[in-house]
């Protein structure tokens, strides 16, 4: 299912969650993880940090266009 | 004399007196953990035998004329994250029942060292992260304000512990609140140190990048004490820092007078999560410290959202780099809560965790631009007290405003301000410039005298 995406920036990009979730589960099977029929949530919470990361990818895009270099907090 | 009610400065002046004995100390804490311990479940594991040899032992080096310093002979528990050689660190996991640490870690080792005595290890949720589901080995630490109401977490044993006046500190660890959540709802003291400051070697690591590691204390002096102790450079911690270590009480009643405090109050104001309490609590915090002469200004940090993202993003990815092969060999083995959390990175590409990491950048420079003009940042820690159990339906999802500074490595610390009208504890929170414990500090302890101190539960 395609939906908008109210949690990007201006609400106006597109997710499609069933393949967010598609891809989610074969990541987990490619580092040979098998969710139990019990725990088959997980591919749905994974849209929330889908949404995480896209709102980071967003962030960067418009504080930070180029990758200068990360220095560890603290150190 | 009831000595699990007196500060640790206070309990060494009475060692040095010889109006007890270390011993005598330990076993009034002991007797205590025994009496009350079976409601709470603060700890999952008492030491008592080598509780009393310790304090044995530090009783005999004060008549050879043997000080080791402020905490010698002063009791407190562990966090079950810590390495402490000979015993489990379970990490209140199955999966690790059968473990032994092979040595201590670098803060057991330093606190051993000071002469401070453990007397057990402290309830968490699993591997410090997922709640703790009926799967989990030990029951979960509750709070001793109100027993049907959660503790926080994940250094939930450990606030308990102190809040319940078994110890007057404990060791924490704090990944995106997990020391300054438990303590504000508990009525404790929690100090989240600045990245660097505090050795995480033989602590179980759940986000290397944002764990930290510090006490949970009755007061603030006692906070100040306890992290001398652990602070100090660790060749052995890739993020520790090659810093000399101030002394944290130097400034600590030096009062709020000509300090500069931002409050960002954007943050939090408009949460719906924001209880009439806390935002009262906040409010009053901030107008005793202007009227005791600090000047309190209006500033803006980055959306809240950016730090949760960038947190949960980054904590997902190295979490999920420590279990991977856990996760593959024996996902049963896991509890249910913390499976599904741990099991989420395998979706993040190298890519999300690197734009993660410059996001970070940013968000480090805006605080630090902040810092520039004032001395602290005071803001909220948690925007309600304390939930109760049954509310909660296994959630962790509680409306905490600690992980900002576990994503920047700033120094912060949860102060307790009073009760609710329910009788719950509420606190706030001081942010600083990086390595300036003495400032929070400073901070804190006159946010102490200010609202006055809430007690340990007794």
């Amino acid at each position: 299912m395609t939906v908008r995406d109210a949690a990007a920036p201006g609400g106006e990009e597109t997710l499609d969650e069933d393949a967010v979730r598609a891809r989610f589960l074969a990541d987990l099977a490619a580092a040979g993880i098998s969710l139990p029929p019990g725990r088959a949530e997980a591919a749905t919470d994974f849209l929330a940090l889908h949404r995480q990361v896209r709102l980071v990818r967003a962030a960067c895009a418009a504080q930070a266009p180029l990758p200068l270099g990360f220095a560890p907090a603290g150190t | 004399m009831t000595l699990y009610t007196l500060p640790i400065a206070a309990l060494g002046r009475g060692l040095r007196r010889r109006e007890f004995t270390a011993e005598e100390l330990a076993r009034a804490t002991l007797a205590r953990i025994e009496a009350a311990d079976g409601a709470i479940h603060a700890f999952i594991r008492v030491e008592a035998e080598a509780a009393i040899a310790e304090a044995r032992r530090a009783d005999a080096e004060l008549r050879d004329g043997r000080d080791r310093g402020p905490l010698h002979g002063i009791p407190y528990g562990t966090k079950d994250v810590f390495d402490v050689a000979g015993l489990p660190t379970t990490c209140h996991s199955r999966l690790r029942l059968d473990h032994r640490a092979a040595a201590d870690s670098a803060v057991t080792a330093r606190l051993r060292a000071a002469g401070a005595v453990l007397v057990g290890k402290l309830a968490t949720f699993e591997f410090a992260l997922g709640a703790n589901g009926p799967e989990a080995p030990f029951p979960p630490a509750r709070n001793p304000w109100r027993l049907d109401h959660v503790p926080g977490g994940s250094s939930s044993g450990s606030a308990a512990a102190v809040a319940a006046g078994f110890v007057r500190f404990a060791t924490g660890t704090c990944t995106s609140g997990s020391i300054r959540g438990p303590a504000a709802w508990c009525g404790v003291v929690g100090l989240k140190p600045s990245f660097g400051r505090v050795s995480r070697r033989g602590v179980f690591p759940l986000s290397w990048t944002m764990d930290h590691c510090g006490p949970l204390s009755a007061s603030v002096e006692d906070a100040a004490i306890a992290l001398q102790v652990m602070a100090g450079h660790d060749p052995g911690d890739p993020g520790s820092a090659d810093l000399p270590v101030p002394d944290f009480r130097a400034c600590l009643e030096r009062g709020a007078r000509g300090l500069r405090i931002g409050v960002p109050w954007h943050l939090f104001e408009h949460d719906p999560a924001l209880t009439p309490g806390t935002r009262d609590a906040i409010n009053r915090t901030v107008t005793l410290l202007a009227d005791a002469g600090a000047t309190i200004h209006r500033v803006t940090l980055p959306d809240l959202a950016q730090f949760l993202a960038c947190s949960r993003v980054i904590m997902a990815a190295e979490s999920f780099a420590v279990h991977r092969t856990g996760l593959a060999r024996d996902l049963a083995g896991y509890g249910e809560a913390a499976a599904g959390r741990f099991v989420l990175g395998a979706g993040l590409h190298a890519a999300d965790y690197l734009d993660a990491q410059r996001l970070r950048g940013i968000l480090s420079a805006a605080v630090d631009a902040v810092l520039r003009d004032h001395d602290a940042v005071l803001t909220a820690i948690s925007l309600g007290p304390a939930p109760s159990f049954a509310s909660q339906g296994g959630s962790t999802a509680w409306p905490l405003q600690a992980s900002p500074f576990n994503v920047t490595g700033h120094p912060g610390i949860s102060v307790p301000v009073g009760l609710d009208q329910d009788g719950l504890p509420l606190a706030v929170q001081v942010v600083g410039r990086r390595f300036d414990e003495p400032g929070v500090l400073r901070l804190a302890r006159a946010i102490e005298r200010l609202t006055g101190r809430v007690e340990t539960r007794s």
